[in-house]
Formats: structure tokens, sequence, C-alpha cells
């Protein structure tokens, strides 16, 4: 008995040596990758940061001004953090930035495992690798955001979310994802925005729950963007008009009302795009633009934003 | 608990320590692996060991009435009741929703207003598990009628027996003349057992894991859409569900045979390479062999079995099959599977050629003829088309499916086909090598090279593989049964 104790015991090292490289280099490989990824090329000076609507309804190639990066969490956490590592790699060329904020943006809970752990290793691990910047205050936070998702049954999701399967180089679309080409009626997707009942339950009149803390850290995003002398704005990006269709009387008015309320408030334009009109064949799904739909939108959100004045 | 998460990466060092610092004090031992068992069991839902307690006391007591009899006939009312109890519990939990909808589907319009599935079904939760310990307990309890094997009065052996934690909630499904006594006497660590325990639960994890989970993954995404009106993926989803179904179950077997392995416990085997078969008898001969082996002893042959007129013969045989459907899942297209493959089999049978095949395919041979491909592949065509009707939520979606098939309706492999899809083909061919390979072993990692550190890289490379391309925790197919 003692012979194959000590065989698992071994074998059991070994094996987790070998995860533990295999992971290793995996999350070496996704930030080197990222760092790459997340420095803008000559010429782009306006950055619009969101999920995957701005990933597919802006098309850069149109419009060599837009740095279109997106981290597709639908979380503000995550679009915030992307924001500040391209502003910092960009070393002074980005001008703007454009922030995406949809109903559906506004209702993803903050506060998820995957969240905060991707957040914890991604600036835990590259503020190692960038020794300099190191903050000590930030390095406890960050301990104490990672001990806290250790615990009960979110290390699960933690594991993942080191291992760097949820965010990193998947989701992570910057301008580098190719734009989709087909219809919504091609797309087997389409049926899924029709469902989303939790953002129609969230957008309803007077009701805002769990929300407050994303506006919150939205006027954060902008305070810290126009400290750094950046022009900042507030777009939505077109939805397709089932979708809308699906919301009750009088909840997207209040989305809007909302915004534009926000937005005046904190002295950003808001260039509402939400109920602008495309044709069928230009929507892949419920609230994503195909290409054509993007070659149509790019020119639209660049003439806005240069109307006004950013 | 399931034998592919985390908790049962601590659970089980933990038990097995814990276990063979027992190992001799067998009564204490056996208390071990029924809490253990229920621990294991109880991870689902607590209210399941309510049910599982009661059936193991129930058998156990019956065991002991018997016993006061011992010299004395066999008290055929006890198993009666016996019989009645156990299968009605099982009757309850797995088939009254399933009856009553029908009856009211079939009958509702004679009393309007009356009778609904609504009102008329009793909506139970299926304890996970269920037909597996009942049959195990009811092969006791017959056994003991029988006189194969005489009542225990040692009670956490016996509770030990029903719930053993690797084969309680898919299988395979034990006797009491085999699973009992090894609980009756003190067990010895073999450090060569525990080795290819350990190999088999490997194989079976790589099974489940990538081979079984990645075309979950495929089917699951295009049979469950039901708006699906491509021929070739239907065909595609059929083959990979074949796949599917077989990797899962039989690696759910491999994990618990290697495990009980490390236990020092030997359950039987319960799948021989059955894509392997040349016609559907040998399949049958191959395919969980616990159930048939069960359904053979204890119902199949008190029937009379082959010894009988041949109407005796076709009627005992369809009772067989459509029971051993009906044992799967209470939806009409088990039952449907069940009678196909018995119209398959039939006439084998009353052909006298059900037992044609009965050693192992290719012999010694590294690599099968061309007949022999041949066979295996119209058995293996035969199986798929009955794994459709499995597969399908009812019989009207079978014939869709059909339909989709045979009219070549949008034959097109779908351009979303999934990373999953592709990741799953050269699994299932480096599956399908080493089972060839095993196919006189009993399991298809049983062969191993004599050099140490090869035999690790191997393992380490099956151990990255699941790492790698596991899709996800997903539960086992035959838990729902």
């Amino acid at each position: 008995m003692r012979r194959f104790i000590v065989n698992a015991l071994g074998f059991a090292g070994l094996t987790g040596a070998l995860i533990g490289g295999v992971c290793a280099w995996e999350i070496v490989a996704e930030i080197r990758a990222y760092r790459r990824e997340v420095i803008p090329p000559a010429g782009a000076d306006i950055l619009l940061t969101s999920d995957s609507q701005m990933a597919k309804s802006v098309d850069p190639e149109l419009a060599p001004r837009f740095f279109n990066f997106c981290a597709n969490g639908r979380q503000l956490d995550q679009a915030y953090m992307v924001a500040d590592d391209v502003i910092r790699a960009a070393n002074g060329k980005i001008k703007s930035v454009g922030i995406d904020v949809s109903p559906q943006i506004l209702v993803a809970p903050l506060d998820t495992p995957i969240s905060k752990m991707e957040y914890a290793a991604r600036y835990w691990l590259l503020h190692v690798l960038h020794w300099k910047d190191l903050n000590i205050r930030d390095l406890r936070g960050v301990i104490k955001v990672a001990r806290d998702n250790l615990t009960g049954r979110r290390w699960r999701h933690a594991w993942r979310a080191v291992r760097g399967r949820v965010i990193f180089r998947s989701s992570l679309h910057g301008e580098y994802a190719p734009l989709p080409d087909c219809t919504k009626e091609e797309n087997p997707g389409f049926y899924r925005g029709l469902l989303n009942d939790k953002v129609r339950r969230s957008v309803a009149v007077g009701r805002m729950t769990g929300d407050e803390a994303a506006f919150d850290l939205l006027a954060k995003m902008i305070a810290d963007f126009q400290e750094r002398k950046l022009a900042v704005f507030v777009v939505t990006t077109p939805w397709n008009p089932d979708l809308l269709a699906s919301f009750r009387s009088g909840e997207l008015e209040h989305f809007t009302k909302l915004m534009q309320t926000f937005c005046r408030r904190n002295h950003v334009p808001y260039l509402d795009f939400l109920r602008t009109p495309f044709p069928e064949e230009e929507w892949i799904d419920s609230n994503h633009l195909n290409v054509r739909g993007a070659k149509r939108f790019t020119p639209m959100l660049l003439r806005a934003v240069e109307e006004a004045g950013l | 608990m399931l034998f592919n998460s985390f908790e049962f990466l601590f659970f089980l060092p933990i038990v097995w320590i814990a276990y063979w610092s027992l190992k001799d004090h067998l009564r204490l031992q056996n208390l071990l692996v029924v809490v253990a068992s229920y621990v294991f069991y109880g991870w689902w839902d607590w209210r399941f060991l309510i049910l599982i307690a009661f059936t193991s006391a129930w058998s156990y007591v019956v065991g002991l009435l018997e016993l006061r009899r011992w010299e004395a006939k066999p008290s055929r009312a006890l198993l009666t009741i016996s019989l009645v109890v156990n299968l009605g519990i099982l009757g309850v939990f797995k088939y009254y929703d399933f009856f009553v909808d029908s009856f009211v589907s079939a009958f509702g319009f004679l009393f309007p207003g009356t009778l609904s599935t609504s009102t008329s079904s009793l909506h139970l939760i299926l304890p996970v598990g269920i037909s597996f310990y009942t049959f195990q307990a009811l092969s006791y309890t017959i056994d003991v009628y029988r006189r194969n094997i005489r009542p225990t009065r040692d009670p956490f052996a016996f509770f030990a027996f029903i719930s053993f934690f690797p084969q309680l909630v898919a299988g395979p499904i034990e006797r009491a003349t085999n699973l009992l006594p090894q609980f009756l006497r003190k067990k010895e660590f073999s450090y060569p057992d525990a080795v290819l325990g350990c190999r088999q639960m490997l194989w079976g994890f790589f099974k489940k894991m990538v081979v079984a989970d990645n075309c979950a993954v495929v089917v699951n995404q295009y049979l469950n859409d039901g708006q699906m009106d491509n021929g070739l993926m239907v065909l595609c989803c059929v083959f990979l569900f074949s796949i599917q179904i077989y990797c899962d179950f039989s690696g759910y077997s491999d994990i618990a045979i290697g495990c009980s392995k490390l236990f020092g416990v030997k359950l039987m085997r319960n799948f021989a390479f059955p894509y392997f078969a040349r016609d559907i008898a040998e399949f049958w001969r191959r395919w969980h062999i616990s159930l048939t082996t069960w359904f053979r002893d204890y119902l199949y042959i008190p029937l009379g079995g082959s010894r009988c007129s041949k109407a005796k013969m076709v009627r005992n045989t369809f009772v067989i099959f459509l029971v051993s459907g009906l044992w799967h899942g209470a939806n009409w297209t088990f039952v449907a599977w069940g009678a196909f493959h018995a119209l398959l089999f039939l006439p084998l049978l009353l052909g006298g050629r059900n037992r044609k095949y009965l050693t192992d395919i290719a012999g010694d041979r590294w690599y099968p003829t061309f007949g022999e491909v041949g066979l295996m592949l119209r058995t293996f065509l035969l199986a798929m088309a009955g794994w459709l009707l499995f597969r399908a939520t009812s019989l009207a979606e079978a014939g869709r499916w059909v339909a989709d098939i045979f009219t070549f309706t949008g034959y097109a492999l779908s351009e979303t086909f999934p990373h999953e899809g592709r990741v799953v083909f050269p699994m299932i061919g480096l599956l399908l090598v080493g089972e060839w390979i095993n196919r006189r072993e009993q399991f298809g990692f049983a062969r191993y090279p004599k050099w140490k550190g090869l035999r690790w890289v191997i393992y380490f490379f099956i151990v990255l593989l699941i790492f790698m391309y596991a899709p996800g925790s997903q539960t086992f197919i035959y838990f729902q049964f």
C-alpha cells in the first residue's frame, strides 16, 4: 500500500505540475497577446469601449479614427478596465472615449465571481510583470478580492478565469474580430435576444434595481477619463425593432430619459442610436448588426462624433 | 456527487484512507462505506436518502423473515410482498405520471372536464439511480427466495451492498451472490488491482469527459433545437449520440469498476465492446451486461426462456425487450426502442443463430477482415437506428428525424458546426484504436507498455486531453434512469 500511495502522490504531483505549467503558459500567452492588442493603430484617436454590440456594429476599416476594443462580458467594470489599459498603452494618442451603454450592460451584475477573479488575476499578473507600476494599496485589494472568490463554490469559476477561458483572448475581440455577414434568419441565435426578460424587467418604468452601482461606475469612468483630459461621450448602439417591440410601453423611453439625464449631469454628450432603423437584412440577430449594417452605422457614428466636436 | 467533479477528487482519497485504516474492523469498515455512500448520494438531494434507506431496510427485513424459515419452503407471499413494495416505489416515482398522462391522452375525451394531466399527475422528482438500486435489492430477495444466497443478519454489510457508492447511481447492477459476500469478508489491499483500477478510472474519465461530453455538446445543440430540417446533421447527431451514450455509460461503468478495485471490491463487467459485435444477439451480450443478465435470470427464464414453444419464445422475447425499454424511461420512445430491438433479435433466436458469435472478433489478428468490418458496421447501423428512437423525446419527433434523413432534406454540414464537433472525431479515433487493441481485455486500457516511463507518458497524455478538451461538467445520461 505504501508503494501505491507513493506512486499516487508522485503522479498527482507531476500531473499538478504539468497542468500548472500548461495554465501558466496559457496565461502568459494570453497576457502577451492582450498587451499587443490594446495598442491602438496609427491614426486611431477615438476609443470605443463596450461589449459585443460595438464590436459587431462598427467597422474600423471604414473609420480609422475608431479603435474598437470590446470586453465581451456585458459588464461595465470590464469595459473600464480595458479602456484604462488602452489609454495607458496608447501613450497620449487616444483623445476621445466612447462608452457604449445599452439596457443590458446596465443590468449585468458587477460583482460576479468571474468578473472579479478575472480582474484580480489580470490586474495582479500585469502588475507583477510591470513591477514599476505596482501600487501596494491596489495589491492588497486585489488579494482580498482573489481570496473572497476562492471560498465556497466560486473557486471553480475563479479557476476557469485564471486559466483564461472566460475573458482573455476568447472574448476580447478588439478590432481584429471578423465582422459576421449572415442575416438574422440565418443565425440560430436570433431568438435568444427576444427572451432577455431580465433586461426588460430591469428597464421597467420607475425601477432599475441593482443598477445603481452600474450608474455609479459609469460616472466614475467618465470623471476619470475627463480628468485625463479625454473627451468622453456615451453611445447606445442600435437594436432590432423586434427586440424593441418586446418591451412594454414606456420602458425604453424611461431608459432613454435616464441616460439623457445622467449624461446631462455628467456633462457628456449622449449619442442615441437605439431606435435607428436598419433594413432587416442588415441584422445578424436582435441586437447586433452584420457587416452590411456596420458599413451603414460606422459613418453614422463618426459623423455624430464629429458633429459633437469630439 | 458526480465522478467528474472536484468534490469527488477530495471525497475519494479521504474515504479510501479511512477505509483501509479500518481493514481489521470489518463492521466499522462497512459502516464507513454506508456513511460515505450516503454522503455521495445525498450530495444531490438529501431527501433521496429516505427512499434508499427504506428500500435497503425493507429488503433486509424481508431477508431476515425468510431466514427464520430457512429450512422450510420459501415463502411466495413474502417474495410477492417484497416485489410489490419495491416495484411499487419504482412505479410511483418513475411511471405514475407517464401512465396517467398516456391514459388521459387516450381516454380523456370520455370524461370531459374531469380528467386532465395537470390534476391527475403527481410531478414527483425522480430520485437518481432508483432503477439501479431497486433492481439490486430485488436480486437479493429473489436469490434468497431461490435459496441461492443465505440472508445476512449484518445490517452494515447489507446496507453497504445496496448503497456502495461507485455503482449506486448507474450500475453495474450487482447480484447479491457476487457483491454481498465481499462485504462479509475481510479484504486485503492488492497493489496490481489498485493500479488496474486507477487505469480503468482514467480510461472511464477519458471516455466520459472527452468523448461523450463533446458529443453531447453537438448533439444537444442540434437535436434540442426542434427546428432542424437538415438530414445530414440529424444523421451526424445520431451517430454522435450512439458514441455519446456508449462512452457515457461504459465510461461510468469503468470508473465505478475501477474505483471499486481501489477498495478491494470486484464488480461485474458491464460492457464488452458492444460496437464490435457482429450481430444484434452478440450486441446484447456485450451491452449493459448487468441489466440484460438480470432480465434473463429473473424474468426471461422464469417465463420459460427459450425452452418452450415458439409462440412463448416470441412472447418472452418481446416482454424482455419492452420491459427493458420501459426500464430506461417513462416514454413511448423507449418502448418503441425495445420493440425495435425485439424485432431485430427474434429472427436470430427463431433461426437458432443467436449464439453464432461467442468468441472475440478477429481472434489473435491485429485487424479484422473485410467481412468482419461489414458485420460490425451493419450491427452498428442497426443499433444507431435504435438510438434515434432512444434520443427522441416523442415518437413524432423520431418520425420527423427519419423523414429528414430519408428525404435528403437540406443535406449540408452546418456552418456553425462547433469546435467540439471537430475535436470529437479525432478522440473517437483514439477511442477506437484503444478499444480495438484491448478488445480481448476487460476494458479499453487494460494492456499497457512494460516500460514505466512510457506508461506514465501515456497517463499524462490522457490527463492532458481531459484537462484541455473536457467541455464542462455534464451529468451522466443513465442517471435519469
